[in-house]
């Protein structure tokens, strides 16, 4: 299976991203509805249920308040979704290999991370084109770049001049 | 201030500009409020939840029809019908939200709309943006 080692902060929010991708699949081919968060989570419909919200953390830690807060008004179901992931010695050295296509949901409060999270962590994509998308996070692509159509560009325009307003 | 949403982009951002006032709104209010990238709110009560939805046109997207969910409802600025020279506006208070209870309240796509603010940045922004174009 491709895998990339996971050095950065920018990697790590790469591989993030694609985890949460499978997790959004993962939900939809059990017939849910995903409403993805402006900060990184998920609401899940379950007809007739009350709806699900997933913290999405390759740690599988709910590192806002705001999770401690929801779970105390006990108005909707809260859980984190982590990848798949085993401990692993190479050259005496001890890694976590994450497997970010298969997402594990674990219910409830979660306020540490579900292994040590100082060891060193490898993620395994099923997509050789995953693993080298996360090792070139944050590196300057030149002239790799497709030129996006017209009006995915606008799109772009409108996210990012909100952005910058949302800053200022 | 006043601002006349004659353009698309502009009804984006006076729709976004609304999306901000309703989070803090609803946080003042007391919800625990995850926020989606559709412009939709999941505000968290003691023992409950609301679904939102906002829009400043006062109709909830086909989305929700589709998917069959009925508990969604909208969250819209408050608004007055006005004539100005003969023709018919709605000034939109985008400072305002009003959580509706009917799942479709009014219908505003048709008619022109006045976006109004106290605020002078909110109020430059919806008019020209702060991207490339400022």
């Amino acid at each position: 299976m491709p895998e990339a080692l996971i050095k950065t902060k920018v990697q790590a929010r790469k591989a993030n991203e694609i985890f949460a991708n499978y997790l959004d699949q993962y939900l939809k081919d059990q017939g849910y509805v995903c409403l993805w968060h402006l900060h990184g989570g998920i609401t899940v419909l379950r007809h007739g249920k009350r709806p699900l919200v997933l913290c999405i953390s390759l740690k599988g830690r709910m590192a806002s308040r705001k999770w401690e807060e929801a779970m105390k008004l006990d108005g909707v179901d809260i859980g984190v979704a982590y990848p798949e992931f085993e401990i692993t010695r190479v050259d005496r050295k001890r890694y976590v290999i994450l497997h970010l296509n298969k997402p594990v949901i674990k219910m409830g409060l979660s306020k540490t991370p579900v292994y040590n999270a100082h060891l060193p962590k490898i993620a395994y994509v099923p997509d050789s084109y995953e693993a080298e998308m996360i090792e070139k996070a944050g590196r300057k692509l030149r002239g790799k770049v497709e030129k996006a159509g017209k009006q995915e560009e606008e799109k772009q325009e409108e996210i990012s001049e909100w952005r910058i307003f949302q800053r200022s | 201030m006043e601002v006349l949403l004659d353009s698309n982009k502009k009804v984006q951002r006076a729709l976004n500009i609304f999306f901000a006032h309703c989070k803090q709104f609803l946080s003042s209010q007391g919800y625990v409020i995850f926020p989606h990238r559709d412009l939709s709110i999941l505000a968290v009560k003691k023992g409950g939840y609301m679904l939102l939805e906002a829009s400043v046109t006062g109709v909830l997207d086909e989305f929700w029809r589709k998917i069959g969910e009925s508990s969604v409802r909208l969250i819209y600025p408050f608004f007055e019908k006005k004539i100005i020279k003969g023709e018919e506006y709605v000034k939109i208070y985008l400072e305002k939200p009003v959580i509706a209870g009917d799942p479709i309240v009014f219908d505003l796509a048709s008619l022109p709309k006045i976006a109004v603010l106290t605020n002078e940045k909110e109020a430059n922004f919806i008019e020209r943006g702060r991207g490339k174009h400022a």
